[in-house]
């Protein structure tokens, strides 16, 4: 059949499965938007700025594991989406940044065209697991398809598709592909056989669990290895909610060092998965991780290249945390392990706190807990409450707490709680930031607007960077620009439940 | 869209709960101690 390549987009994108994809039209993709508009199984979201669509996709794929897709133009509007595909990269969140460029015959050429960022892809490698310029209009088919086959086979992260808009007009001959191909590869038996010969001798076992138990939808197989261990488990800020933080074998988020220090170095054999010990987390500036002679570590991963960057595990294995997991639980039999961890001990260090954090603190994050149900959505920006939040909120559900801890920015809150909410229609959503980081992305309060989400959008207010200011007064003894101006919402009216109408 | 601000820490609550049951986005600007204790 004849299509033309925006239409091709929408097929293989169709083909995937998707549902919904975020994006702002302009003069480069215009076929992309035509053939949109003359179907029903893809909607459309209109952001208000090609960043604020690329923090909706992440939110949209973290709170639902599905593929959140950009759509974006030529140029400005294409590296408008670098900085949320940052953070998707180190998050490991499966997103698709479709986005075109300038004709073919102009791509490389420094010569002044429209939007034209000269070999535009090239700004893509670094935050991308895969970075492609699609050079004949016939392949955009199979290389969207490609980029979906990646995100399915390995670990997850963003895709880029550069398009060239004379391909994206024009109308070529193909076929619809049939998507959904790539599995996750097993784990080699031998290696499982070894690690269960090594746990079923461990006195005392630890469980780390990462996000890559979240992204395999592994939590049943990691809830019952913790249970045949009888193994406390750390998570990662990522693989927060991989185990509900009211289970009794659930210890402590990893940073948290007064809590999770000592269970790690009593530990004689540490199996972590799905996680990649990054260095934010363990290497200093909250924890400094380190394990001792007489201390094994099993790593497995989907991600051979995560597995011994920062610390070498007696075992590696690679391959799918679920797969692992339900192999390792079959090779370990129903036997009890004979576990030694003194739980009263363990638990009794989970409440450790360090001085800063207030009473008032607590209590916050306690309204904060109570207010919602078990499963409700809280979408945090990188504010002083937040990094509280990041070991004190209790999660209780996987992806329901998303953070964006790997690029720490700012303006992810805003725009990523209303992807959360249309991926997760049915749950509630609360989004917490700063008033710094809130004002990076306030223009996304349109879109909220617009297609009428029920979203709560939470400003923790001190009319500053605070925690910058904290640190300039620490380290430069005050110096500093820090101060914001006051946003201007309403007052509260006396009848509260009045609504406000100043945002 | 809904707009609120909470100046008392036992104002939350409530206004949460509205917020919450609100079928449109919502706004809640919480006023912080200038004082609070940031963890770095």
């Amino acid at each position: 059949m004849i299509k033309t390549g925006g239409e091709w987009v929408v097929e293989a994108l169709q083909a995937e499965g998707v549902r919904h994809v975020f994006g702002i039209p302009g003069v480069h993709n215009l076929a992309i938007y035509d053939a949109l508009l003359r179907q029903s199984a893809i909607t459309h979201v209109l952001a208000r700025h090609e960043a604020g669509a690329g923090f909706m996709a992440d939110g949209y794929a973290r709170a639902s594991g599905e593929v959140g897709v950009i759509v974006a133009t030529t140029g400005p509007g294409a590296t408008n989406a670098l900085t949320p595909l940052v953070e998707s990269y180190a998050g490991s969140m499966p997103v698709v940044l479709v986005m075109s460029d300038v004709a073919s015959d102009l791509v490389g050429r420094d010569v002044g065209a429209l939007h034209a960022v000269p070999n535009q892809i090239e700004c893509f490698r670094p935050v991308t697991r895969w970075a492609e310029a699609v050079t004949e209009a016939g392949a955009i088919a199979r290389t969207l398809s490609g980029g979906f086959d990646l995100l399915r086979t390995g670990r997850p992260g963003p895709i880029a598709v550069s398009i060239p808009n004379d391909f994206l007009f024009a109308r070529v001959e193909g076929e619809r592909p049939a998507g959904g191909y790539g599995r996750r590869p097993p784990c080699h038996v031998a290696d499982i056989a070894e690690a269960a010969r090594l746990l079923r001798a461990a006195k005392r076992p630890l469980v780390l669990a990462g996000g890559g138990v979240i992204a395999a939808g592994a939590e049943t197989e990691l809830r019952a290895l913790a249970r045949r261990l009888d193994a406390p488990v750390l998570t990662t800020v990522m693989g927060r909610g991989a185990i509900s933080e009211r289970d009794a074998l659930w210890h402590a988020v990893l940073p948290n060092r007064r809590a999770s220090e000592p269970v790690l170095k009593a530990a004689d054999v540490v199996v972590a998965i799905g996680c990649r010990f990054a260095h934010r987390s363990t290497q200093g500036l909250l924890l400094n991780l380190a394990f001792g002679p007489g201390q094994t570590l099993i790593h497995l991963d989907l991600d051979p290249t995560v597995i011994g960057a920062l610390f070498k595990p007696q075992l590696s294995i690679v391959g799918d945390a679920k797969d692992g997991l339900a192999r390792l639980l079959a090779e370990l039999g129903a036997d009890n392990a004979g576990g030694s961890w003194d739980h009263g001990w363990r638990s009794g260090l989970s409440a450790a706190a360090s001085p800063r954090y207030t009473v008032e603190t607590a209590r916050l994050i306690e309204t904060l807990r109570s207010a919602l149900p078990d499963d409700a959505i809280v979408v945090n920006d990188q504010t002083g409450i937040n990094y509280w939040m990041e070991w004190r909120f209790p999660v209780l559900a996987p992806r329901t707490f998303l953070y964006p801890v790997g690029s720490a920015t700012l303006g992810y809150a805003v725009p990523a709680a209303i992807g959360a909410k249309i991926a997760r229609p049915e749950r509630p959503v609360l989004a917490v930031a700063g008033d710094g980081g809130f004002m990076y992305s306030v223009n996304e309060l349109a879109t909220a607007v617009k297609y009428r989400l029920p979203v709560v959008f939470l400003v923790m207010n001190d009319e500053r960077y605070g925690a910058i200011k904290w640190l300039q007064e620490r380290m430069f003894e005050g110096g500093g620009e820090r101060r914001t101006s006051r946003i201007p919402t309403s007052a509260r009216s006396p009848e509260r439940s009045a609504p406000g109408a100043s945002v | 869209m809904r707009a609120e601000r909470v100046e008392k820490p036992g104002e939350l609550r409530e206004v949460l709960a509205e917020c919450l049951a609100s079928a449109g986005p919502s706004l809640v600007d919480v006023a912080i101690d200038r004082g609070f204790k940031a963890m770095l």
